[in-house]
């Protein structure tokens, strides 16, 4: 098992009813390997709780981008201060490892995020 | 006589010196505080802001480090991104607002496409940590030199004329 990436970091701050969709990585490293991703998520700053929904998913882009692998808070959530959700998703690629994160922030403030990413191939 | 005038101006000297320092030292441990909040701007990497295009609205704003990560942007319909990597005070500002959620004091001018604040921002100043302030220490102790020489001059001549 080869340490791809280590604990890769975003901030990621919503404004007011708003929504975040992108791809954390975009079919980069090498092709035709199973990935095991490990995810957190949580809040940075703002509130002591906030209601917000998130998801992470995974891709391959020569497999029609059907989601491989989930992690997510499930529904929206109370998210609290200094709470993080941590997953972890494998899946076996044929072109290289894609990852998507959508967030939602439906409060009337804006709010930042913390995601961390930690990546591993065999 | 003399003797006495000499300590009263030391004693003001000191007392105006010390309160410089001491407020420079007070404002400069809350300006530690604020940026704690928010490590922003980090080395090497990217910042953005994803806004909508009919009134500046700010959807998101992130900080990326790249490689292998992706850090662009897709952006929906209706959405454009400024990058503001190379504006690190603009960087440091914004990211402090929106830690503590005033993204929303922030709007991108649609005539300019520049980045603009609609209130007063977290961190508008920002000072060398532990430094001293022109106007909090160095300037107080100036004036309070300037005060006892010009005292002693006028206290020696009007000796001489005695």
């Amino acid at each position: 098992m080869t340490l791809y990436d280590f604990n890769h970091y975003w901030n990621i701050c919503l404004g007011a009813g708003s929504g975040y969709s992108n791809y954390l990585f975009s079919n980069v490293g090498p092709y035709g390997k199973t990935w095991d991703a490990v995810v957190t998520f949580g809040l940075n700053g703002g509130d002591n709780v906030q209601y917000a929904w998130f998801e992470f998913y995974l891709l391959d882009n020569q497999q029609g981008n059907i989601q491989k692998g989930y992690f997510a808070a499930g529904t929206q959530n109370w998210i609290q201060q200094g709470k993080t959700f941590e997953g972890q998703m494998t899946a076996s690629y044929v072109n290289g490892f894609s990852m998507i994160l959508n967030i939602n922030n439906p409060d009337s403030v804006s709010q930042c995020f913390n995601a961390y990413v930690t990546l591993w191939y065999y | 006589m003399r003797k006495m005038a000499l300590i009263g101006l030391a004693i003001v000297i000191l007392a105006a010196l010390a309160t410089g320092v001491l407020t420079a030292y007070a404002q400069s441990t809350s300006q530690i505080q604020n940026n704690n909040s928010s490590p922003d701007p980090r080395a090497g990497y990217i910042y953005f802001v994803v806004y909508r295009q009919t009134d500046g609205f700010i959807v998101y704003a992130v900080g990326c480090s790249p490689s292998p990560a992706n850090c662009t942007p897709t952006l929906q319909p209706g959405q454009s991104v400024i990058y503001i990597t190379d504006q690190p005070v603009l960087v440091k500002q914004l990211f402090a607002d929106a830690y503590n959620s005033n993204l929303g004091n922030w709007r991108v001018n649609l005539q300019t496409h520049q980045l603009a604040t609609t209130g007063t921002t977290s961190s508008a100043f920002v000072a060398p940590a532990f430094g001293v302030s022109l106007f909090g220490a160095v300037l107080p102790a100036l004036a309070s030199l300037g005060v006892a020489t010009s005292g002693s001059l006028v206290w020696r001549r009007a000796r001489r004329r005695a």
